[in-house]
């Protein structure tokens, strides 16, 4: 292997493990483990082999094709049907971004003890200057390399030393004894936080944007598994590490404030700045991101010039589509929506909402006219459907008894 | 050589001869001829066509917003389907698509971001 | 579309922060003093191993209050005075810690933790009694 392609491929998993946590899968995994214990594993390992199946596909995709998913859904679909994802995933979108836009605000707040509605529009101000200003590269390498900070969690979980058998067993399904509509409420929240549509759609537009080719397809194969893998450990690691010192005491998570106090046991100051820099700078990636993937659906969709490289000017309507998603994402956050509820019940509508974003881009993805002799095989056909229909069925089933239960 | 108006025209990317994007077709046009099959006559590339694909009353009530931006306006901007070569997945445009009603929001908009620096 | 008949309950739930739109059952309510007196004592001990900043402790103490006000509150009813009375009990410790802290009077905080722990001890051999042996 050459070394250029050896550094890409380094940068690539570095910014996928960066870029993995973010509030939805830092706070359902800890809640995971402060209410459950292990038993929740199985639906973070779960979760993790669908999206890093998904964000392989969407590489190859754009590699082969030169295209977007957003790009292919309208032509292949038509107006009639695009609309269907574009109005869905928009709305959940909106929300997911409002969920992130709080998390920052949340570690904010547990920094500095102002509350985070304050923290609202200076968090979106950051996120927009960040976008008006930057480039693709360096929203998409610097501040998820930044978010390897998330590594602290990994270390937690090592020098808690947990019993290896019981995250083993965790790691296969398994039923709950009680508070069964809280177990796959969460479960179903822990699918919806790993497999965000938004994060794949978002990929495939990245890979068009750096103008990924044919030779780009072995490259971005190691890329998206590794960096998602560890991605997923990571996320594996907040749940052991809230069994350890959450679960251990008693403490279920109702407030961000209690989560805060996670990585107090083994790393005590370093572990409480670790908590706020991760959950800050993890939502603030991930805001950017999911704000950017929002403009590329309805650019892309309209046929609109697009592009973070390029100069808010030469794309005013794609820069004018990201900078209100974050203002409304930013007022839901002022008029008080409360930021772990929110997190949690877009999460669990992501779920519910999957099938509509991931059945068309597997069509796609089995499409020749696109993707020549690159087409999905059996396998990743079955994993990705068979996880995103169960992930929606029981998304529709709990989401009611979890609304009705308080 | 023939092709598939719905599959490869219809919704598919426009690119101008900078290489700018400029829209999709969001329609097209037939002509019926007396006595031959209908021919191509021009695409329509206007959120008005769009409108009016998923609900009249809606693609009614975008023209009505178009018109106040100008007297001309109000109509879908069509394109002569002679101008349109190029059938790959994007289809090419032999002009700049800049001075056109295609890119009047993104004029608009643009004007008024000029006023925020860093745009 | 399923959003459409989504939004009414959810954004409901999503507003009213921290509360349930049902009476809590007996048990969540036990559950959730004994999670916020584990979380009192927590950050009071890391304030005092100075692991946490002096914000932080008050900001989480305000966090209980409000939360324990929020469950007694929710309590209607003469079979839940004894739970309320729990509630209230916990809630008083409060003030005086966030005191102890602003102060940041040490000793302080160390009594308002023993005191604490004895109420722990109490809602634990509650509980035992309860469940049985």
């Amino acid at each position: 292997m050459k070394p250029k392609q050896l550094l890409e491929i380094t940068l690539g998993v570095f910014t996928s493990i960066g870029g993995f946590l973010e509030v939805g899968s830092m706070m359902t995994a800890a809640q995971a483990g402060a209410d459950f214990g292990y038993q929740l594993l199985w639906a973070i390992l779960l979760g993790t082999i669908c999206l890093a199946s998904l964000i392989e596909m969407s590489g190859r995709f754009a590699a082969v094709s030169g295209h977007t998913i957003a790009d292919a859904l309208r032509e292949r679909f038509g107006l009639h049907f695009f609309i269907v994802p574009l109005v869905a995933m928009g709305v959940v979108s909106i929300l997911l971004l409002a969920a992130e836009l709080g998390g920052m605000c949340a570690a904010l707040q547990i920094a500095t003890a102002v509350a985070i509605r304050w923290w609202a529009m200076p968090a979106a101000l950051l996120t927009w200057l960040l976008l008006w200003r930057g480039t693709f590269g360096m929203i998409e390498k610097g501040v998820s390399m930044l978010g390897l900070v998330t590594v602290v969690f990994g270390v937690a979980a090592i020098l808690l030393a947990p019993d290896l058998s019981g995250v083993a067993s965790g790691l296969v399904p398994s039923l709950p004894h009680e508070k069964a509509a809280h177990y796959w409420f969460l479960a179903v929240s822990i699918l919806g936080a790993a497999i965000a549509p938004a994060v794949f759609y978002f990929y495939s537009s990245g890979g068009v944007e750096e103008k990924w080719d044919e030779s780009h397809v072995a490259t971005n194969r190691i890329v998206a598994w590794g960096g998602i893998t560890f991605g997923g450990i990571l996320s594996g690691a907040v749940l052991i590490v809230a069994v350890l010192t959450l679960q251990a005491r008693g403490i279920t998570i109702d407030h961000f404030d209690q989560a805060a106090l996670m990585l107090l046991d083994p790393l005590h100051r370093i572990g409480f700045w670790g908590f706020v820099a991760s959950l800050f700078i993890a939502s603030f990636s991930a805001a950017l991101e999911v704000a950017l993937a929002i403009a590329y659906l309805i650019a892309q969709g309209l046929g609109w010039n697009w592009g973070e490289d390029l100069k808010p000017r030469d794309d005013a309507r794609f820069s004018v589509s990201y900078t209100v998603a974050i203002f409304v994402g930013a007022i839901l956050l002022v008029v008080g929506l409360d930021p772990l509820k929110l997190t949690l019940f877009t999460m669990a509508l992501t779920s519910a909402t999957l099938p509509i974003a991931v059945v068309p881009f597997l069509v796609l993805m089995n499409d020749d006219a696109y993707l020549g002799r690159y087409t999905n095989g059996y396998l990743s056909n079955a994993v990705v459907l068979f996880t995103v229909l169960v992930a929606c069925v029981l998304a529709v089933v709990s989401i009611p008894l979890e609304l009705a239960g308080g | 050589m023939p092709i598939c108006l719905i599959r490869d025209v219809l919704d598919n990317k426009l690119v101008d001869s900078d290489g700018q994007n400029a829209g999709r077709v969001d329609g097209i046009v037939l002509e019926l001829t007396e006595g031959g099959p209908p021919r191509v006559l021009c695409v329509e590339v206007s959120p008005i066509t769009l409108g009016r694909r998923l609900n009249r009353r809606l693609g009614d009530w975008m023209a009505r917003l178009d018109r106040r931006f100008g007297p001309e306006r109000g109509v879908p901007y069509r394109i002569p389907i002679t101008r349109v070569t190029g059938m790959g997945v994007d289809l090419r445009l032999d002009f700049r698509a800049e001075p056109t009603p295609i890119f009047a929001a993104e004029r608009w908009l643009r004007e008024r971001l000029s006023r925020i620096p860093g745009a | 579309m399923r959003r459409h008949h989504l939004a009414g309950p959810v954004l409901a739930a999503l507003l009213s922060a921290g509360a349930c739109s049902g009476t809590p059952s007996d048990d969540e309510v036990r559950e959730t003093l004994a999670s916020w007196s584990a979380t009192i004592r927590t950050a009071g001990n890391a304030w005092l191993q100075h692991d946490v900043p002096t914000r932080f402790a008050g900001d989480v103490l305000s966090a209980a209050g409000d939360a324990l006000q929020g469950e007694e509150e929710s309590l209607t009813g003469t079979e839940h005075t004894m739970l309320r009375g729990r509630c209230a009990e916990l809630r008083a410790l409060i003030q005086p810690m966030r005191d102890a802290i602003s102060r940041r009077d040490d000793a302080a905080l160390r009594k308002q933790l023993a005191t604490l722990a004895l109420f722990d001890a109490r809602l634990r051999s509650e509980e035992r009694a309860r469940t049985g042996p």
